[in-house]
Formats: structure tokens, sequence, C-alpha cells
């Protein structure tokens, strides 16, 4: 596109009339945001045609997460009473730093109501379909950023992650994604959820053009460490796995010469902490409409915000005490390693009409616990890259890279290294 | 909590709770309850 030889608009155009077609079955795209994209993709054609150089998204399209601001239209945030709240005033600073590097915002993309829960099934939105399988969850809260990219209408999109909300949707439609390090990323203009754990990040169908957009979008460029001491996370993260993915994991395992194992201390601790400070946090957030406008919730969500803002301050502040201790010791491993591997979920996306999975061999909701293995590492604020595990499966399941506080950079050559080599890679939705 | 307490608190509040909402708070205090234990128990 940057040589001429293409122009943004016909991306654009193609983008659109994908998605006019084929989104009705997904539920993945909540607006289509097709004039100002047209306008924008003609700003970047004339910038090359005048020689100039758009930069490294030219005429990219991408979507963004209904949390974030775009100017003129109200942020959602996936709550249907805010769909005539007052539009944003500007964009969010993430999507200027996309348009700036070339990309063309085209969509907004579903979510659960104010990103609390794991699953993306809304009750004023609709329910988003895995692009594998639509009878399967897409995962959440970023399930429509995820479906998206998965089902090929958007090479790029952004979601954010608070409890596993990149990691979970990622892996369960097979894609990549990117929990960046906590505070690396301006959150502005983003609808806020926990202040503590929130991020934001990008989506793609490749290592490579994570990276790509992890720099558009302001990551450190840094370095990465090209021989990485890997290690994989032992106890917690080994029990409740799917017996064809964990075999999966301990081919991967081996091949990459046996990896130490690694025991994090207090994992079912650092769960419980994440989820009382979120449950606190978001309940406080949205006292005010719970106490006025609590019908006009979505049901699911509203009776786990209540639940939260009915929490005592003593427990709020002991998990928040115990998230500090946690950090220092998550810090401690990488002292002797530098990338930690994992599940990012235990199987394959849980039907929608059971939406349930095994943990300890009992039933239990998808919603509230598919971040089993995302919820926990997120207190420790490191960055984490999601990817998908290639496997005999017929569906995706997804592995967590998690790295040294501000170290994206190695996380990322070490997924582009892997996906080479055949072990990581975006199966193609049917 | 007992009823009478999580009255108390609502009260504190001044909070009246919609019908609606009683069963799945109660169901979700007790999930908030349990994670409670589990931080300060460590099980």
């Amino acid at each position: 596109m940057r040589s001429g030889a293409r122009s943004a608009l016909s991306f654009v155009d193609e983008a659109i009339a994908d998605i006019e077609t084929r989104n009705a079955a997904l539920c993945a795209v909540t607006r289509l945001l097709a004039d100002r994209a047209r306008s924008r993709a003609g700003a970047v054609d004339a910038i090359v045609a005048g020689g100039g150089d758009p930069g490294p998204l030219a005429g990219v399209p991408f979507g963004v997460k209904d949390l974030f601001d775009v100017a003129g239209l109200p942020t959602t945030a996936g709550a249907g009473m805010r769909r005539d709240a007052a539009p944003a005033t500007e964009d969010a600073e993430a999507v200027c730093r996309l348009e700036a590097a070339g990309g063309v915002l085209v969509a907004t993309l579903n979510m659960d109501e104010y990103a609390y829960g794991f699953a993306t099934v809304n009750a004023t939105f609709g329910t988003t379909r895995n692009p594998h399988d639509p009878q399967r969850l897409a995962g959440g809260s970023s399930g429509g950023s995820a479906a998206a990219v998965a089902a090929g209408l958007l090479p790029l999109t952004l979601g954010s992650d608070t409890n596993g909300s990149i990691r979970v949707p990622a892996a369960l439609c097979g894609i990549f994604g990117l929990r960046p390090t906590h505070g690396a990323l301006p959150l502005g203009g983003a609808f806020p959820f926990v202040d503590r754990l929130d991020v934001i990040g990008p989506f793609t169908r490749s290592a490579r053009e994570l990276d790509i957009a992890w720099r558009a979008l302001g990551g450190l460029a840094a370095s990465a460490n090209p021989a990485p001491r890997i290690a994989r996370l032992d106890g917690w993260f080994m029990t409740n796995v799917e017996p064809g993915f964990a075999t999966a994991l301990d081919a991967l395992d081996a091949y990459l010469g046996g990896l130490p194992r690694v025991a994090l201390p207090d994992v079912a601790r650092a769960r419980s902490a994440s989820f009382l400070i979120t449950a606190a946090e978001g309940g406080a957030r949205h006292l005010p409409e719970l106490k006025a406008r609590a019908l006009e919730f979505d049901p699911a969500t509203r009776d786990r915000l209540i639940a939260g803002a009915l929490q005592p301050a003593a427990t709020y502040a002991a998990a928040l005490e115990f998230a500090d201790r946690f950090r220092s010791r998550v810090e401690a491993l990488f002292t002797d390693h530098d990338v930690l591997i994992a599940p990012a979920v235990g199987g394959v996306a849980p039907r929608i009409d059971a939406a349930t999975i095994e943990v300890d061999g009992k039933q239990v909701p998808a919603r509230a616990n598919l971040g089993l293995f995302t919820q926990p590492l997120s207190l420790a604020g490191m960055p984490i890259l999601a990817a998908p595990l290639r496997w005999s499966g017929a569906l995706p399941v997804g592995v967590q890279l998690v790295g040294r506080w501000g170290d994206e950079a190695t996380l990322l050559a070490l997924a582009e290294r892997l996906e080479s080599e055949g072990w990581l890679g975006a199966p193609t939705a049917p | 909590m007992p009823d009478a307490i999580a009255s108390l608190a609502l009260a504190t509040l001044d909070w009246d709770l919609p019908e609606e909402c009683l069963d799945g708070v109660r169901s979700n205090l007790m999930l908030l309850a349990e994670h409670r234990r589990i931080l300060e128990d460590g099980r």
C-alpha cells in the first residue's frame, strides 16, 4: 500500500463489505464507522500520492472494543444504559496513535457489560460467536475484538485486560493477544474498570503483526533477549488442563529442551485477591448507577457489581496488601528466568448453551471462571503474550508467555520464533 | 452475611435493593465470601 500499488480505500471498502456480509452471524461488530473510515482512508491515500509515508499501519483497517472513546459516539462500555450517553468529544489516545501510524478505524466491537465477564454474552448487544464454532463462546470480555480478527473481518483490533479479557478470548479464538506491562500504554479515553489491573492491548493473527501494533501504540521498542531462559509454571497451572492440551504443552516443553518447572507460591490467594479487588473497585465505580438504575444493568453484571459494592473495606485493603507481596514474589522468579510458560485457558471454548467449565471436578460458570489461569497473573502486572498453540484438536487452545516487567520485546521475539518453527500459529476459521 | 446485618449495611448506604436482584446478589456475596476465606487461609 505504501508503494501505491493498492489504495487504503480499497482495503477499507473490502473490510466494510466483509463486515456487512458476515457480522450478523458473529455479533462481533457493534457499530460500523463506514463514513469516517472512508474519509480517513482517503487522507492516507493522499499522503501516499503526495510522496509521503503514512506510517507502518498504512491503510490497515482496525476496530476497537466498545470501551474506547470514538469522537462523536457514546462510549457504551457494553452497557445498554449508556447507548444515549453524551458522545465522546475526542478519540481515545490509543486510537489516535494507531491512526497516526496510518491505521483506519472501521468499527467498534462487542464486549461483556462494563468488561465484567469472560464470555461476551451481552443482554443488550448480543452474544459474540466463536468463528471456529458459532455454537461456542468467543471468550471475553474483549470477545468482539478477538472474534473479528479470528474471522478475518479485521487484521487488527484493540481490547482491554483486567483479569484476562485479552488472553481468554485470544486463546479461545486462536489468535495472538498482548497484555502489556501495567501502565505501559495510555488508558486515556478508555472506560475504566479496575485501576489496579486495567491495561489495553492489541489482537492480531501473527506475532509479527502484534509487534508492529505494539510499536505503533507507543510500546517500548527495546532489544529482545535472543536466548531467553524459559521455565514452565507448575502446580496450579498444571491442573484443570484438558489431557490433549496438556500433551501438546509437554511436546512444546520437550522441544524447548525440557523446561525447568517453577512453582509460583500462593496462586489461589492471588486469584482470590484479584477477584475481590475487581469486585470492590467495580462495585464502587458503578455505585451511583447501581443505586439509581439497577434494573437497567445486564442482570449477570449487576448482581456481581452490587455484591462487590457491599464488600468490607478491610477485605479490599487485605487484598491490596497481598497484591504487593505477590508482585515481589513473581518478580523474584525473573532472577533465574526470562519467560514463564503457562496455559491461558485449560481447554477449548465452552458451548454457549452450556457455558460451564470443569474446575477441580466441579462444573462452574464460564463467565466468572474462564480466567482461572489468567486472573492470578494479572495481579503481578508483568507483560503477558497469549498465543495459539498448534495441536491435534479441532478447536483452538492458547498459552501465556509471561515476561519480566517492561520486557514485551522478548515475549514478541520468542512468539515470532515459535510461530516460524511451527509451534504457534492462528488456525484458519472455517 | 446474616440478613439483618445485610439490611443494616444497605440502610447505611441508603440503598433499597430491587427484589429482582436479591437472589443474584446473595449468591455473589457467597462467592466473594469464599474468595475472602481463600485470601485469608491460603486454601
